[in-house]
């Protein structure tokens, strides 16, 4: 939490909203992003846990974004756009997927990393959203459609590894939290300096109220971090609705 | 003393970073995300032979539409642009190329609409899917490489950098890629393709 890196984020939301982007993407908080409040509260744990858990273990970094709407844009506009931010994957291998669904206009796709384009071609992904995901969102099964859609994404970009354990159940193994580092008296100093930064220098009270404004609410528990890794994409992956 | 001046200069704009490993730079950039454009085109140009061919086994007396299809693709495969060499009328050659075999394509694929049994059929399926992501790519492709071009453009034209690059480089413009005409009409198609 250095001052500096607190201004540029800063100074590109500033940009941003003075270029009037009409989409903005959200930030990657968790392997699933529901926005849209489209995924039941059970699945999202399950996702979650076993996305997570996945990345972790050496697998591809798949998330999941929900959204009511993207303005006048394509959904494959919107997509590269998402996972050109999120930047998905590791960096060599470029091993980063988005499930990205749109309510409002009904559409889906799956956007895959440069580097799975062989694991998940096309077609394949293609055939994942025609057979697998829209039947169900036709039916309004929209949690179904995502845990079986995610399930059949994760077993294709994992072709080394059985990923059926970390979708059967949420064990309560994997729930053990790992110890956290204590914190030592340079935490306490910087924690103290950034509080300082910003509330007696103007420039950091305008920090602050844009933090406070900006910010939404939720995504509170998740522990652990789920950052891109600087994955590259090309666009490859397909589209579909329901 | 002259040359310890001129030395002096260079090593101070070498400190500064104004543009002196920047302009190099975006000119590799540009050059690798053409590369990428022309590698998607040809991956386009891969897919046709056999997309004709399952196109024909249903719908062989749309002859017409197959052969324009299968002429624009000889005709694109033949145009190519050296990255390292842009040509402003090169580019517009590959590009109106391009999008007439983009325009034929479109075409074949709203023929293809009125045979459901073509459009049950797996491979046929299959194959839209992989043009589709491929239409998909190209135009990703080709935003990046106007990005690329922008940068480098704004690199050698805007203040401090066009200082160094007048000074040691000595590039000029490079030209932009727009949209033809062809492409225009398939852009507009686009969403009929979709089904």
């Amino acid at each position: 939490m250095r001052p500096s890196l607190l201004i540029f984020a800063t100074l590109g939301l500033l940009v941003e909203i003075a270029f009037g982007e009409t989409f903005q993407v959200p930030p990657l908080r968790a392997p699933v992003n529901d926005l849209a409040q489209m995924i039941d509260e059970p699945t999202e744990r399950l996702l979650n846990q076993a996305l997570r858990q996945m990345h972790q273990e050496g697998g591809a970094q798949i998330a999941v974004l929900t959204l009511d709407s993207i303005g006048d844009l394509t959904i494959e506009q919107a997509s590269i756009q998402v996972v050109d931010q999120w930047q998905l994957g590791d960096k060599k291998r470029d091993d980063g997927l988005l499930l990205f669904v749109v309510q409002e206009s009904k559409q889906l796709r799956i956007e895959v990393g440069q580097g799975l384009e062989g694991d998940v071609p096309d077609a394949l992904a293609k055939r994942i959203i025609t057979e697998t995901i829209t039947p169900l969102f036709k039916s309004g099964q929209f949690s179904e459609g995502v845990l079986a859609g995610t399930y059949e994404i994760a077993r294709l970009a994992n072709p080394r590894f059985d990923v059926r354990p970390f979708f059967e159940s949420s064990l309560p193994s994997s729930l053990e939290q790992k110890p956290t580092r204590q914190p030592g008296i340079i935490d306490y100093l910087v924690f103290l300096g950034v509080l300082i930064f910003l509330i007696f220098t103007p420039m950091g009270r305008t920090l602050l109220m844009f933090m406070l404004l900006t910010r939404s609410g939720g995504g509170g528990g998740s522990g652990g971090g789920f950052r891109g890794g600087g994955g590259g994409f090309s666009g490859g992956g397909a589209s579909g609705g329901w | 003393m002259k040359v310890s001046m001129s030395i002096a200069i260079f090593l101070s704009f070498l400190a500064t970073g104004c543009g002196l490993r920047s302009i190099p730079q975006a000119k590799n950039q540009v050059e690798a995300s053409l590369s990428e454009v022309s590698n998607q085109y040809k991956r386009r140009a891969d897919l046709i032979p056999n997309l004709v061919k399952t196109v024909k086994g249903y719908a062989s007396h749309e002859r017409e539409t197959l052969e324009a299809v299968i002429n624009a693709r000889a005709k694109a495969t033949q145009v190519r642009v050296d990255p390292a060499n842009l040509d402003p009328q090169k580019i517009k050659e590959f590009q109106a190329a391009q999008g007439s075999l983009g325009a034929a394509l479109g075409r074949l694929m709203v023929v293809a609409e009125r045979y459901p049994e073509l459009k049950a059929d797996r491979n046929f399926r299959e194959l839209q899917a992989q043009l589709e992501g491929t239409e998909n790519r190209i135009t990703v492709a080709r935003q990046r490489h106007i990005e690329a071009i922008k940068l480098f453009n704004d690199l050698v034209t805007v203040p401090p950098e066009s200082f160094v690059n007048s000074l040691f480089y000595g590039h000029e413009k490079m030209p932009q890629w727009d949209v033809t005409p062809d492409e225009k009409q398939q852009i507009e198609k686009a969403p009929e393709v979709e089904f």
